[in-house]
């Protein structure tokens, strides 16, 4: 494949991306005015539902509801926090996307590189060496001393509570 | 009146006593201690460390007979002063080893008879084709590299080379180390153990080769190795037919020092293969002497091709025997730059993609 074939393909992976992000920060953004979000309400836990019985949607369970408990003018605030994090995370990934393909970049070239350099001086004679010529006329393994070093673990002193 | 003997700590360095309550040698300063009999071997092994001695016998060649360099020519080159050798029926016209013109100066005589040749057993065909295929691929090579007019001037030379025999005996002594951890409750332990270790022996080596050329880069000719012996036939000029061959300027004795030093590594590597069982060691004294050491002369095949490129001078050398090709390639910094972009340009847009599917 070609430079310029990769380049040109680079680029509009990237574009399609870049436009997919922003259309998803947007998508994201106009979605939470439509969305109703439950941090407000207190559930308690409901047991395992019984499938032999109908269930009675007309009764108790919307009489529970407290229609007062239901707000209105819920603070949202920390959903706007939430659609604010979401773009930051957008430019931090490209960042780190960026450091990756430089340093992907950089070992490739490099490989490349040291491809080229086949001309190496030889540090010894091994192929020179007469098979079977090697013999040991002396091979002695004494023992001398040893050392035993100890250190402490360190113990927890956090009485339990 | 015996002989006061004192030893060291091999741990510290510090005197040594004698311990009555455990029967061993105590270091005072360490506390290490010491099996008296362990201690002496010691002892004995790092008392009796010589030098190396590695002593030659450089006498090789022969006398040309009467007539046997009739019609061998000289010609000499002006740029770099090489000297090459061709029978009557070759002319050669450019260096091989800077690629100048030559001139013809003078009938061959004099100088040793090698003793050996390695015939060529790869044509010119076969070194061209070896060129493409080491050229084939590299995506940062210049263009100009694979002009295949240049590519038709490589030249088959023949090397001068002294072939280097030896019996070696080594005397080595490392010290080798055992670690071992463990834990109770309380107290992580670790274990030191230290060994000496000794290993004597012999090994021979044979026909070791060092080139005898200055023109001959002794790395490109030591990259081509290793040449096969076997193949060596009585030198007689009839096989330098169609080849040019080099004349030798560098002596046995000048020689001799790369060959001391090939072996000594080799034969330090082959013994320190022989200390197994230990988490490290390492080399307290060596001593390496040889003996039986013979050189000889011979002549081996080499494809030499030399290019030029932005005032720098590439050579590439081929093994005439084996058919091994190697030559350092320049880099193209701007095809090195464009291939860093565009790797760098894909894998930036592949991670940012999935970091959306990621998130």
């Amino acid at each position: 494949m070609s430079l310029k074939r990769i380049t040109a393909s680079a680029v509009c992976v990237m574009a399609f991306w870049g436009v997919f992000g922003v259309k998803s920060s947007f998508t994201a953004g106009s979605a939470q005015m439509l969305t109703a979000y439950a941090d407000e309400y207190d559930f308690d836990y409901v047991d395992e539902y019984d499938y032999e019985e109908e269930p009675d949607i007309d009764g108790s369970e919307i009489d529970d509801i407290e229609l007062d408990e239901i707000d209105s003018d819920a603070d949202i605030s920390v959903n706007e926090n939430r659609g604010t994090k979401r773009k930051h995370n957008v430019i931090s990934s490209f960042v780190v996307s960026l450091l990756i393909g430089l340093i992907s970049a950089l070992i490739a070239v490099s490989i490349m590189k040291s491809s080229m350099k086949s001309v190496r001086k030889k540090a010894g004679a091994a192929d020179y060496r007469k098979e079977n010529s090697f013999k040991l006329t002396k091979n002695t393994d004494t023992f001398m001393y040893k050392r035993v070093e100890k250190i402490a673990i360190p113990k927890n002193n956090q009485p339990n509570k | 009146m015996s002989e006061i003997i004192e030893y060291k700590c091999p741990a510290c360095g510090g005197k040594l006593e004698f311990d009555s309550g455990v029967q061993k040698m105590k270091c005072p300063f360490c506390e290490s201690e010491f099996d008296v009999e362990s201690l002496k071997d010691h002892d004995e092994a790092l008392g009796t460390q010589k030098e190396d001695e590695m002593n030659w016998e450089t006498s090789a060649g022969s006398e040309w007979k009467d007539g046997e360099t009739e019609g061998m020519h000289i010609y000499t080159c002006k740029s770099c002063g090489g000297e090459i050798i061709t029978d009557s029926t070759t002319a050669a016209s450019k260096c091989p080893y800077c690629d100048n013109p030559v001139v013809m100066s003078g009938s061959f005589s004099g100088d040793l008879k090698p003793d050996y040749v390695i015939p060529f057993k790869f044509d010119k065909k076969a070194a061209k084709a070896a060129l493409n295929k080491h050229l084939e691929g590299r995506k940062l090579l210049p263009k100009v590299f694979k002009d295949q007019n240049h590519i038709d001037e490589i030249k088959g030379v023949y090397v001068p080379v002294w072939l280097f025999d030896a019996d070696v005996q080594a005397d080595m002594l490392y010290k080798g180390e055992k670690i071992r951890h463990w834990s109770d409750g309380s107290f992580n332990y670790t274990e030191r153990s230290y060994y000496s270790v000794q290993r004597e022996g012999n090994v021979r080596f044979e026909l070791v080769p060092v080139d005898g050329s200055t023109k001959m880069q002794d790395e490109l000719m030591e990259s081509i190795e290793p040449f096969d012996f076997k193949d060596a036939v009585d030198f007689q000029t009839a096989y330098l037919s169609g080849y040019l061959a080099d004349k030798y300027d560098v002596s046995a004795d000048e020689s001799i020092e790369r060959a001391n030093d090939r072996i000594k590594n080799t034969t330090e590597q082959v013994f320190a293969s022989t200390v197994n069982g230990y988490t490290s060691f390492n080399k307290e004294t060596g001593n390496i002497s040889l003996s039986n050491g013979k050189a000889k002369y011979a002549l081996y095949p080499v494809w030499i091709l030399n290019t030029s490129w932005e005032g720098n001078k590439y050579t590439f050398a081929m093994n005439g025997q084996t058919g091994k090709f190697v030559g350092d390639l320049p880099v193209d910094k701007s095809a090195a730059a464009k291939w860093f972009f565009g790797i760098a340009a894909c894998v930036t847009a592949v991670c940012f993609g999935l970091s959306f599917l990621i998130f």
